[in-house]
C-alpha cells in the first residue's frame, strides 16, 4: 500500500513561506491568544499520545532489559543490535518506517496507532538502557538472599528486583517521558493531529505562522519544563533519602 | 512481497546528495553549536546576573521546546523580520541554535567538574581570566566534555532529519523523493536507516578515539609530574 499525505496542513507546511507579504504584516499577539483554545486541545492529544507511547515504552523496555540481563546469548545479541539501531537512526525516519514501509509487509496502522508504536518502540530502547543502569545498582546480596530462600525467578524479578529498579530510576524515567513528549511533535509529519499539527492547521487558515507557532512553543515549554522540574525534584528527594 | 534493493543503485546519486547535505548541515550546525554553546555557558557561569539571566533563559527555552517547533519559528519568523535566507542556511541556523543550548549545558557541567582550586591557582599566578579559561580550565575539562559532546553530535545528526520538513533535500528528503517515484518505501527507508546508522556509528567511534587520546595525554602528564 502506498500512502499519500495530501491534506492541507502537510502541503503548506513543506512550502516556502510567503516572504514578500509577510514583511509588511505586523506581528500581532492577539492571533496567539485567539489560537490558544485549539492549541490547548492539541496539547491534550499530545499528552495522550505521550502517555500511551510511554506505557508501551515501559512495558517493552522492561522486557528488553530483562532479556539483556538474563536471556540466552543470541537474545542478548538481538537486543543489543535493536538498541544500537534505534539509537543510531533518526526518530523521524523510524516514524516513516512504521507508517509508510510496514504496510508493505502487512502491518497497516492508522496514523495515531503508527505514531504510538514508533514512539513507544523508539523510547523502549532508551528505557531499557535506563533500567539496565538501575539493575546494576541492585546489591548482589538481595539476589543471593532470594536464591538462598529458593524463591522462583518470577518472584525474584517481580517482587525484589523490578520494584527497586523502578524506584531508583524514576527521575531518569520521567526525563525520558519528557523526551517522548518532545518526540510526539514529529508524528505531525504523518498527519496525527496533535499540538504541532493543530498549529499548522490554524496558521494555514489565518497565515499567521509566527504568532501561532509561538503559542504552540509556549505550551510545549510549560509542559516540558514542568516535567523536567518534577524529575529534578524527585532526584533531589531520592538523594536526600539515600544519604540519610 | 519481494525486496528490491536495486532502487538504491538506480537512485544512488540522489542518496549520495542527500547524505552529503546531511553531513554538511550537521557539521556546520555542530561548529556553530560548539562556539555559541561556549558563549552561552560563559554567560550562564558569569558572576553578573546581567549575563546569567538571559543565557539561562535562552538555554532553558530552547531545551524545553521540540526542535521542529523551533525550526518552524525560525523558518516562518525570519521573513517577518525582513531576513531572506536560503533554506539551507535556515536549517543550519535553527539546528545550530538548538545544539548551542545543549552544548552550553555540557560545557557548564564539564567546567564545573574541574576543581575550582585550578582556576584559583591560575589567578594567584597572575594569569588573565582569558588565559585561565583557555590554558587551564578548558584543556582540563576535556575528559568530562568529550563523551557527552559526542552523544550530542549523534543527536544532532538525527535531529537534522527534521530539516526535510522545510524542503531541504537531506537524506530523509531523498528517501521521500525516491519513495514517491518508486513506491518502494520499505527498501528506501531500510537503505537510509543503514546510512544514518553508519554515520552515527562513525561519530561515536571518533568520539571514543578522542576520549582515549585525551585520557592518554592526561595520564602521561600526571606521570611526568610524579617523576619530576
Amino acid at each position: 500500500m502506498v500512502r499519500h499525505d495530501h491534506d492541507a496542513a502537510g502541503e503548506v507546511a513543506t512550502r516556502k513561506p510567503p516572504s514578500h507579504s509577510r514583511a509588511s504584516v505586523q506581528f500581532d499577539l492577539s492571533f496567539t491568544v485567539e489560537a490558544m483554545p485549539r492549541l490547548l486541545l492539541g496539547a491534550a492529544f499530545t499528552l495522550g499520545l505521550a502517555v500511551a507511547a510511554m506505557a508501551l515504552s515501559l512495558a517493552l523496555g522492561t522486557v528488553i532489559a530483562i532479556a539483556r540481563a538474563a536471556g540466552p546469548r543470541t537474545v542478548r545479541g538481538v537486543v543489543a543490535a535493536y538498541i544500537s539501531f534505534i539509537r543510531g537512526t533518526p526518530l523521524l525516519v523510524q516514524i516513516f518506517l512504521v507508517f509508510y514501509a510496514l504496510p508493505g509487509i502487512g502491518l497497516d496502522f492508522d496514523p495515531f496507532t503508527a505514531g504510538i508504536i514508533a514512539l513507544g518502540f523508539n523510547s523502549a530502547a532508551f528505557t531499557a538502557e535506563i533500567l539496565r543502569g538501575g539493575l546494576a545498582a541492585i546489591p548482589v546480596g538481595h539476589i543471593e538472599a532470594a536464591r538462598a530462600l529458593a524463591l522462583p525467578r518470577r518472584v525474584l524479578w517481580l517482587k525484589i528486583i523490578l520494584p527497586q529498579v523502578f524506584r531508583l530510576t524514576a527521575p531518569v524515567l520521567i526525563n525520558e517521558f519528557s523526551l517522548v513528549v518532545k518526540g510526539t511533535a514529529l508524528v505531525s509529519a504523518i498527519t496525527v493531529v496533535e499540538l504541532m499539527r493543530t498549529a499548522q492547521q490554524i496558521y494555514n487558515a489565518n497565515t499567521r505562522a509566527p504568532e501561532v507557532l509561538l503559542g504552540a512553543a509556549a505550551i510545549y515549554f510549560v509542559l516540558l519544563f514542568s516535567i523536567s522540574q518534577a524529575a529534578n525534584h524527585l532526584a533531589l528527594l531520592a538523594g536526600r533519602r539515600g544519604s540519610r | 512481497m519481494k525486496l528490491e534493493f536495486s532502487v538504491g543503485m538506480r537512485f544512488w546519486e540522489l542518496f549520495a546528495e542527500g547524505l552529503a547535505t546531511t553531513v554538511l548541515v550537521s557539521a556546520s550546525a555542530l561548529a556553530a553549536g560548539l562556539l555559541l554553546g561556549l558563549l552561552l555557558a560563559m554567560g550562564r557561569l558569569a558572576k553578573s546576573a546581567v549575563w546569567r539571566a538571559p543565557s539561562l533563559s535562552a538555554i532553558e527555552l530552547m531545551r524545553n521546546v521540540p526542535f521542529i517547533a523551533l525550526l518552524y519559528i525560525v523558518f516562518f519568523g525570519l521573513p517577518g523580520l525582513g531576513v531572506q535566507m536560503p533554506t539551507f542556511l535556515v536549517g543550519i541556523l535553527a539546528l545550530g541554535l538548538y545544539a548551542a543550548a545543549y552544548y552550553a549545558e555540557i560545557y557548564r557541567a564539564a567546567i564545573q567538574s574541574v576543581p575550582s582550586g585550578q582556576s584559583e591557582a591560575a589567578q594567584s599566578l597572575g594569569l588573565t581570566p582569558r588565559q585561565t579559561l583557555f590554558r587551564v580550565v578548558l584543556p582540563q575539562m576535556m575528559p568530562y566534555f568529550i563523551p557527552p559532546a559526542t552523544n550530542q553530535a549523534v543527536m544532532l545528526v538525527k535531529e537534522s532529519a527534521v530539516l526535510s520538513t522545510i524542503t531541504l533535500v537531506d537524506l530523509t528528503m531523498a528517501a521521500q523523493i525516491v519513495q514517491s517515484t518508486t513506491f518502494r518505501p520499505l527498501e528506501v527507508y531500510i537503505i537510509i536507516s543503514l546510512l544514518y546508522w553508519a554515520l552515527t556509528e562513525t561519530i561515536s567511534r571518533i568520539g571514543a578515539l578522542c576520549e582515549r587520546r585525551c585520557r592518554a595525554r592526561f595520564a602521561s602528564g600526571t606521570t611526568q609530574a610524579a617523576v619530576q
